[in-house]
């Protein structure tokens, strides 16, 4: 049984000539192509030899074509050897002095045609650019330009890493795409290969910048991001904890959530939210001193985050909740920050990579419930 | 390499379309024809043959007639023969006017 070994391509993806010189070398070392997998290029092991390696671009993906042109070059003396991504037919020759064109006019037309096609691809990779990062795109609140002040505030944002990760990655995997049919165009020009370009790295960044913004999509289309879970047993504080057992609460469950919205995606922060309002009068028009809790926690997967955003806080006021300043951490918190104004107070908690913010309207000191929020913080 | 250097045809695309002349051939009996053809004076690489095939079918100089299995078989479409006569005459008169240079006094 052969020995399989992987390689990672350092030429571009359709550089014929580049390709063919790479492969070739190979062979010289006793490794013989057998398949692909994104960048990465699958050998089995065998006795080195000198040989002529060809890559033949597919007219179309039809099986019979393939099976056609097989057997074309297998009576002419030549091995297939396997599929180069979806493009190409890889065949060995022993003579390595075999030409598998004999006419340039055939080639050339060869090459027009795998031009032509690579052209449309490139059209199609440029929607899919186009399609992901405006997704992302549009889901961010904030824009670029926030992130000089609020950067951590900015990054906190579910579709800021899977933007910013999916535009260096296209930006490789562009450029790669743009050299490779520029190489080639000029293969076609003149008929020989230039000087080889050795661009399959930018194709290994691209994709591993992508990957993980693959992975994340995938994981929000099919609704696996957003999981909520009842109040109930939560261990989050609750306004009747902190206004007592009588207090009224909204009749509208939407601002008297029985349940906390909890996200959680690959590329971003863990996120929870809560609130819940008193009752009101005026359905839909909520007076500014309307007792309610609002919580928001974000649990972050890069250290700092939780006390850089707790800091950017600091330096955000709110109408009739005073300023954040920071006081004597308690309860297991690294990091307290409280503000105290005529309306009601507000709460910053930092615990290792978990931030907590607490908006409340009301009377009641909130640092009373530092041990209420502590055990939130245990049972997130 | 037979390249193209005035007319329509390069010289493998001539005898490739010569091959389909008389009977319906699949990609490997065009290779042997020309070479059989040509005493071993052009032999057709496999990419040639495979991408003339593309070319000419796509141009509707020849059509597929039968498929078995990696099999393709073709046969020439009038356009293909018009084609063919066409660079031969091209051709003949090429080498008319190459002869009749040769004879003429200076």
């Amino acid at each position: 049984m052969s020995k399989m070994k992987w390689r990672i391509t350092p030429v571009g993806a359709f550089d014929i000539p580049a390709l063919e010189r790479w492969l070739e070398k190979l062979a010289a070392k006793g490794l013989y192509f057998s398949a692909t997998l994104g960048f990465l290029a699958c050998f089995d092991a065998g006795e080195p030899a000198e040989v002529r390696i060809h890559l033949e671009p597919l007219m179309s993906g039809t099986d019979t074509e393939d099976s056609e042109l097989r057997g074309i070059y297998e009576s002419a003396g030549w091995r297939f050897l396997g599929q180069w991504g979806g493009g190409f037919s890889v065949y060995l020759n022993d003579d390595p002095k075999a030409e598998a064109y004999t006419d340039a006019e055939a080639l050339d037309y060869s090459l027009k045609s795998l031009i032509k096609r690579r052209l449309v691809a490139g059209v199609g990779l440029a929607i899919v650019n186009f399609m992901l990062l405006s997704l992302y795109w549009n889901a961010l609140p904030l824009g670029l330009m926030d992130l000089r002040y609020f950067p951590y505030e900015s990054m906190s944002d579910s579709a800021f890493f899977p933007f910013v990760l999916g535009a260096v990655g296209f930006f490789f995997v562009d450029l790669a795409y743009l050299i490779n049919l520029a190489l080639l165009v000029r293969y076609r020009a003149r008929g020989a290969a230039g000087r080889q370009i050795r661009i399959g790295w930018l194709r290994v960044l691209g994709t591993l910048f992508l990957l993980p913004v693959i992975v994340n999509t995938v994981y929000i289309f099919f609704g696996r991001e957003y999981d909520p879970y009842p109040l109930e047993n939560s261990g989050f504080v609750t306004l009747t904890e902190i206004e007592g057992d009588d207090f009224r609460l909204s009749g509208d469950t939407m601002f008297n959530m029985d349940f906390i919205s909890h996200h959680d995606a690959p590329l971003s922060a863990e996120t929870w939210y809560f609130q819940q309002y008193g009752s009101f009068r005026q359905p839909g028009v909520i007076p500014n001193d309307t007792p309610c809790l609002e919580i928001r926690i974000a649990r972050y997967l890069i250290p700092g985050f939780a006390s850089g955003r707790a800091e950017e806080y600091t330096r955000i006021g709110w109408y009739g909740l005073g300023e954040l300043q920071g006081v004597e951490p308690d309860c297991g918190f690294d990091e307290v920050y409280l503000s105290r104004g005529e309306l009601g107070s507000r709460l910053v908690l930092v615990r290792g990579n978990t931030w907590i913010y607490v908006k409340y309207v009301g009377q009641k000191n909130l640092l009373d419930f530092l041990p209420s929020f502590e055990r939130m913080a245990e049972a997130l | 390499m037979g390249d193209k250097a005035r007319g329509q045809l390069t010289e493998s695309m001539f005898y490739m379309l010569m091959a389909f002349l008389k009977s319906e051939m699949c990609g490997i009996d065009v290779a042997d024809f020309v070479e059989r053809r040509t005493k071993g004076r052009i032999k057709m690489g496999p990419g040639t043959i495979y991408t003339l095939l593309a070319k000419f079918e796509s141009e509707k100089l020849i059509e597929e007639t039968a498929v078995d299995g990696r099999k393709r078989t073709y046969r020439l479409t009038d356009k293909g023969r018009a084609t063919y006569l066409e660079e031969l005459e091209r051709l003949r008169m090429c080498v008319r006017d190459g002869e009749e240079e040769l004879e003429c006094p200076k």
